[in-house]
């Protein structure tokens, strides 16, 4: 009894024969082999289809365009399976089948109806047919721009582009027609680089229209345009604008290599392009000027510098720039020039003052009180003497404030941001001092520090300002006024070593081999006194008032 | 990327520039002392003599460099004594850069301690100074140069502040005008090494000068000649307002002198820690300066691609030295030590090595 229990409960194969260990791996084993030969079916079967594919396509090509319309829709299908956006419109072209392939939304179909279809059906009778791709585009269809293409991948591209492809039975040609049409922001005043007297228009997100923004100032045929396509699936365009007599030799060719040898899937924003150009990426300090003003671009490219329009991105990258370029501003050119002059170095203290007043008061505060006259140094320890905590967190955690604030401000809606300062203005003001966190002091000094990284023409310039405020702030936390001297020192090493294409990041900024250029850095002179292109740029041709041109 | 428009060379003008802001640092601030124990309120004719003694050196290092161009004192000098003499004279003059920077570095921070700071620990305000120091000797030569350019900018700032120590001169204190000791005042002239040491330099910098219509004698001249006139009448303007017998009786008179000026109305006190802040960079470009030069002459002497790598070796050094000479007698020694190295080599080893030159191109005119 208790033999044949153990028989039962230990030998169930020897019941069930197929629930066997044996029998399972063996199933096993077949299913693995009917999976790997699945594998080698399908694999044969693509490389099949790919050896099919090449039969008549030449290389770096998908296929060929044949003569049979129906064929080639079929070819232009399959490129362009599951884009449901992509239409097509068959129609009769006299005696001959025609195809219109487009992309919803990115074309113009009103123009494709006059210049194309109704000019194919209209003016042929039905039994005429026609052999050459030449009477078509010369004297049957009426759109301004018809270029035949070959390439299918151009072809491809172009749909996607939103230039309508058409095809006709017994052409092995196909016709891009220029017939692209999109939504897009209309012309409008600047957002971030308003001025108080000067034009108030400002690139878009149009790569045509910034193009003839710029071409609108200017007449000039040595401004030359070179479009790239960059990202290898968004294809997006890029404009190369320099003048040709004026631009540093070398300068274009090496910012052409460079954007040739971008290897990058997509190109989103300009600032992409920004990034890749730059040397050296930890820099907080931005190394190419960006801008949304025609007039600042135009003016940029006269002083031997270039130009790169990103489509869809309403900045424009001008290079190459020093730290000067960042402190200018458009109105310094409407402003009388002492008046310019005055402003322009007040930006140079208040770049000081973003990064240094909190160091100072820290240091000053902790270190040397005795530097400050009695009745001041009394009148500080009397408010300090309220608040808990040392001088380096009281200043810490009024940036944090500020950071927070600032960044709720930039994020918010414009009508809610509104709100969000009075809140902010009432917290920072006056809550953390009655709540004895702050003494009311470092809130004039904070105060003061915010407005003056405000005051930067470059928002992304006043951005490495606040960077670098918190390390020199840790340095005079630690070292007092010895401290700030060295994170000075440090700072300006730093600065001098950065390069923008051979160009110092300090210009001529204190450079005495450069002091023909100081005539418009740190002040402006008058415009009389503006008669050469800066040489720290290196343009071919220096003259810029009261020479032949 | 290709650095289109690298300057890795400097004009005639920049050189004496260069030197002459190499000169200046905080261990000049402790000169005054000493110099007027033996020169007493000649201390300011001293320094005239001093400077043109000094510059007398100079001029011999740029005729020696003129004789070798694009060489450093490295490179031709195994060719002049032998390759064992060579490493010694190479090395001598890398011991003379060596002992600036630490000088330089203990000046600074022993006022910096004294003056700014109550319990700081001076060990880690030279560590602080160096890895600044490192940081800007890592760049290329057109860097610092530009950097050294800036932050020159500092002395006239520094001469604004220093010349109110006016406002209590007085013209008794300089009496007697005819000098009666003139052997004192010799004496105290190979003390000015604190004073114009740094020129040194000039046997590594000379290759990195362009050759312009300017000679560099005259440059590195109008240099010295700025850097004497500051000296002499910084001197005047010491003895003027706290008297020579004052002077010898504290370590820094400067210090002292700017302590007793005051400013009433004014938002300015403390004036001596402006000095001492004005002081920080410009010690920072003759410790950079130095150092560059002790790098860069490593480089061409041992054939290196780049300057950097000797940057680090000598970190160590320089600091362990600056923490071990901590008490005032040490330091005494090795003021001393640095001061008879700093005079040998400039007023021995460099005109024997002249004297070689011109020798062997007596000799063989075509060398």
């Amino acid at each position: 009894m208790e033999k044949s229990l153990r028989f039962r409960f230990n030998k169930l194969s020897a019941v069930q024969p197929n629930t066997s260990i044996s029998e399972a791996r063996r199933r096993l084993g077949e299913l693995q082999k009917q999976v790997q030969q699945s594998k080698a079916i399908e694999s044969a079967i693509s490389v099949a289809a790919k050896d099919l594919r090449k039969v008549a396509a030449p290389a770096g090509q998908p296929f060929i365009f044949t003569n049979n319309i129906e064929i080639n829709e079929q070819l232009v299908r399959s490129a362009l399976a599951r884009c449901d956006d992509v239409k097509y419109r068959p129609f009769r072209a006299g005696k001959a089948k025609a195809l219109l392939v487009y992309l919803g939304g990115l074309t113009d179909t009103n123009k494709l109806e006059t210049t194309v279809i109704e000019c194919l059906t209209g003016r042929l009778g039905s039994n005429q047919s026609f052999d050459d791709v030449n009477k078509i585009t010369n004297l049957l269809i009426t759109t301004a721009n018809v270029t035949v293409v070959s390439k299918p991948t151009e072809v491809i591209t172009n749909i996607l582009k939103g230039i309508p492809l058409l095809l006709i039975d017994g052409i092995s040609d196909a016709l891009s027609i220029d017939a692209a049409k999109y939504e897009k922001r209309q012309i409008s005043k600047a957002e971030n680089e308003d001025v108080a007297r000067g034009p108030h228009d400002s690139f878009n997100e149009t790569l045509s229209d910034n193009i003839a923004l710029v071409r609108r100032r200017t007449k000039d045929p040595d401004l030359k345009v070179e479009m790239f396509e960059i990202g290898s699936r968004t294809q997006t365009s890029v404009a190369l604008l320099y003048v040709d007599d004026i631009v540093k030799p070398g300068l274009v060719d090496e910012v052409r290599n460079q954007l040739l040898s971008i290897q990058i899937d997509k190109v989103i924003l300009s600032a992409n392009i920004e990034e890749l150009l730059s040397n050296r990426v930890w820099n907080p300090f931005p190394q190419i000027l960006t801008t949304e003003r025609p007039d600042k671009t135009v003016a940029g490219l006269y002083d031997g510098r270039i130009s790169i329009i990103v489509d869809n991105s309403p900045t424009v990258l001008i290079l190459p720039v020093s730290l000067q370029d960042f402190l200018q501003s458009v109105d310094d050119y409407t402003a009388r020039p002492a008046v310019a002059s005055l402003i322009r170095f007040t930006r140079y203290i208040s770049a000081l003052i973003a990064i240094f007043l909190p160091a100072l008061y820290v240091s000053i505060v902790s270190y040397h009180p005795g530097m400050l006259p009695s009745g001041l140094a009394f009148a500080i320890a009397e408010l300090r003497a309220k608040t808990p905590f040392p001088s380096l967190l009281e200043v810490l955690l009024m940036e944090g404030l500020l950071e927070i604030f600032q960044e709720a401000i930039v994020r918010l809606p414009q009508k809610l941001a509104a709100a969000a300062g009075v809140v902010g203005a009432l917290v920072i003001g006056t809550t953390v001092v009655e709540a004895a966190l702050v003494n009311a002091l470092l809130v004039v000094v904070i105060a003061l520090t915010g407005l003056a990284s405000f005051s930067m023409p470059s928002y992304t310039f006043g951005m490495a300002l606040r960077f670098f405020r918190v390390p020199v702030l840790i340095a005079a936390s630690m070292l007092g006024l010895y401290g700030v001297a060295i994170a000075f020192i440090v700072m300006v090493v730093f600065l001098c070593s950065l390069r923008s294409y051979g160009e110092s990041y300090l210009g001529d900024l204190l450079d005495i081999t450069l002091i023909a250029d100081w005539k418009d850095g740190l002040v402006r002179l008058p415009a009389k006194f503006l008669t050469s292109r800066p040489k720290r740029l290196g343009p071919k041709d220096r003259t810029r008032l009261g020479g032949e041109d | 990327m290709a650095n289109l428009e690298a300057k890795g060379k400097m004009s005639s003008w920049q050189l004496g520039l260069v030197v002459a802001a190499g000169l200046l640092n905080a261990r000049a601030i402790f000169t005054p002392t000493i110099v007027v124990h033996y020169a007493e309120q000649f201390v300011w004719l001293s320094s005239a003599l001093g400077g043109l003694l000094f510059y007398a050196a100079a001029y011999l290092m740029i005729r020696l460099g003129e004789q070798f161009p694009e060489e450093t004192i490295g490179e031709y000098t195994p060719r002049l004594v032998g390759k064992r003499f060579g490493i010694v004279i190479f090395l001598v003059f890398i011991i003379v850069l060596l002992l600036d920077i630490i000088n330089c570095a203990k000046a600074l921070t022993i006022l910096s301690s004294v003056f700014l700071f109550d319990r700081t620990p001076p060990e880690f305000l030279v560590m602080v100074l160096l890895l600044a120091v490192v940081y800007c000797a890592m760049q290329e030569w057109g860097t610092i140069l530009r950097v050294i350019q800036i932050l020159i900018l500092v002395l006239p700032m520094l001469q604004i502040f220093y010349s109110l120590i006016w406002i209590n001169f007085e013209p008794l204190n300089l009496l007697p005008l005819w000098p009666d000791n003139f052997i004192g005042i010799l004496q105290g002239i190979p003390y000015h090494t604190d004073y114009y040491a740094g020129y040194e330099s000039l046997l590594v910098l000379l290759p990195l000068a362009s050759r312009g219509k300017v000679s560099f004698a005259r440059t590195v001249g109008w240099g010295f000649l700025v850097i004497i006139l500051i000296y002499v009448v910084g001197g005047i303007a010491l003895v003027g307002s706290i008297t020579a017998k004052t002077i010898t009786s504290i370590q820094v008179s400067i210090i002292y002198a700017m302590k007793s000026v005051e400013l009433p109305g004014t938002f300015i006190e403390r004036l001596e820690n402006y000095i001492i802040m004005f002081f920080i960079p410009l010690t920072y470009i003759s410790m950079v300066l130095d150092y560059f030069v002790v790098a860069e002459g490593c480089r061409k002497y041992l054939k290196y691609k780049d300057h950097r790598t000797f940057i680090p070796v000598f970190l160590p050094l320089i600091f362990w030295v600056s923490s071990v000479v901590d008490t005032p007698a040490r330091q005494e020694t090795f003021r001393n030590f640095s001061m008879y190295m700093a005079l040998f080599f400039s007023f021995v080893i460099i005109p024997i090595l002249l004297f070689l030159v011109w020798r062997k191109k007596g000799s063989n005119p075509q060398c």
